[in-house]
């Protein structure tokens, strides 16, 4: 195996397919030596994990539709490689699953073809040569958005990979080191038609909620206070030349800065996981957007 | 509202301490006192689940870790659980000296016999909550 994978079950302790899920991950960890990321673990402790997210892909696996395990990645910014949804795998195997909570010969029969279909899309990645399939990126993957309606207005929020601070600024890891910075989707349409941004350059050193750049739209001047502690690595000159991308495209197009993260474990603790912004920002819409 | 007393494990996925919580609260709630006793799963608890969180509200709980990071005693009480007994796998070993668990995927007949005596360790605190050890 060329790629490395760690694994995200969720717990799965009350239900019989938490017990396939828990069976699987469990496999994966026995036959081809994947790390197991605990769940509650990581959701009480994620700089523990920070170097295995960063060496490895990650796998998700859930076994119902609360979807524990996806929603700790959620909130912890991570990028998934592989979504696993337990149900949809079982439907696969044509096998009926038991109901008892103890391991049976069905249920190790079930998870050993779930495993085997995990394994082999994993080596069928493996086997892929890298000129005609480059490593996927974070920023090659597409965005899922929870969606707040309000009046006339559709306001999106990603689901996964994104940490926003309370100025309504996002951050994205694109790599162990670097991020990238933009606006929301909510300030974007607060502000309206942006027609001027003036982006810091290139070398420029700035500290968590520092000022440093601004934003002009017809409805207000805005400043840019960065969410996190870095160094400007890239702008994003398409902004700077067509602004309205920024409208358009909030979270992919309408990026600004790329930085170099120089204090991130601290600034996170200061910024807000997708469902926590998303908590938040509804009641600035209630202000904001009245009907 | 249910009487049942919930045992609430760690999920311990990825290591052979997690492994007993888990076969203890299945040993428990399944086999001994499956009239007196519930499990519940931690991760409904942590991503507040809001009948997770109605639920340890109302009931008594015994938590039970796998390691020192004790997610199971801290995420209840965070919510203002009611914890009666607090059980840490470590703490029975070292009473237990020379009985080694196995691995996370097989704990051999120490680890299985360090279930046994979770297990009796929950069940008395579970008949002492209900009356019937005094």
């Amino acid at each position: 195996m060329d790629k490395k994978y760690c694994v995200l079950p969720c717990n799965g302790l009350d239900k019989p397919l938490g017990q396939i899920t828990r069976e699987t991950a469990l496999l994966l960890y026995e036959k081809l030596n994947l790390e197991i990321i605990c769940p509650v673990l990581l959701n009480n402790d994620p700089v523990k994990f920070k170097d295995t997210f960063f060496d490895n892909n990650l796998i998700v696996i859930d076994g119902c539709m609360t979807r524990c395990a996806s929603k700790i990645a959620a909130n912890n910014g991570l990028s998934i490689s592989k979504k696993v949804f337990i149900p949809d795998e079982i439907k696969k195997t044509g096998l009926a699953p038991d109901k008892t909570l103890r391991i049976s010969e069905n249920t190790i029969k079930i998870t050993e073809l779930i495993y085997k279909d995990i394994e082999a899309l994993i080596k069928m990645e493996d086997d892929i040569p890298t000129e005609s399939a480059p490593k996927t990126t974070v920023l090659d993957e597409k965005i899922e958005f929870k969606i707040h309606t309000h009046d006339k207005y559709i306001f999106r929020f990603p689901e996964s990979g994104f940490l926003f601070s309370e100025n309504d600024f996002w951050v994205r890891h694109i790599s162990k080191d670097t991020a990238r910075i933009g606006l929301s989707d909510f300030m974007q349409q607060y502000l309206s038609d942006i027609m001027f941004v003036e982006l810091p350059a290139v070398g420029k050193e700035f500290e968590q909620f520092d000022e440093i750049a601004g934003i002009e739209s017809t409805k207000s001047v805005y400043q840019l206070i960065s969410p996190v502690s870095g160094i400007v690595t890239a702008i994003n000159k398409d902004v700077e030349e067509t602004p309205e991308l920024i409208n358009e495209s909030p979270y992919e197009k309408g990026w600004m800065l790329e930085i170099k993260l120089t204090n991130f474990d601290e600034d996170r603790e200061l910024l807000l996981k997708c469902e926590e912004y998303m908590e938040r920002t509804i009641k600035k819409i209630n202000l904001e957007f009245k009907k | 509202m249910s009487k049942k007393i919930i045992i609430l494990p760690c999920s311990g996925i990825g290591k052979a301490f997690g492994t007993i919580t888990r076969e203890t609260v299945f040993k428990v709630t399944g086999e001994l006192r499956p009239n007196d006793s519930e499990k519940m799963c931690l991760s409904l608890l942590v991503k507040e689940d809001e009948e997770a969180l109605s639920k340890i509200k109302g009931q008594k709980v015994i938590t039970i870790d796998g390691c020192a990071k004790l997610c199971s005693q801290k995420s209840v009480e965070y919510h203002s659980g009611n914890i009666v007994e607090s059980i840490k796998v470590m703490d029975i070993i070292r009473e237990n000296k020379g009985l080694k668990p196995g691995t996370v995927t097989n704990i051999g007949e120490d680890g299985w016999r360090l279930v046994e005596i979770i297990s009796e360790k929950v069940c008395n605190i579970i008949d002492t909550e209900n009356g019937r050890i005094k």
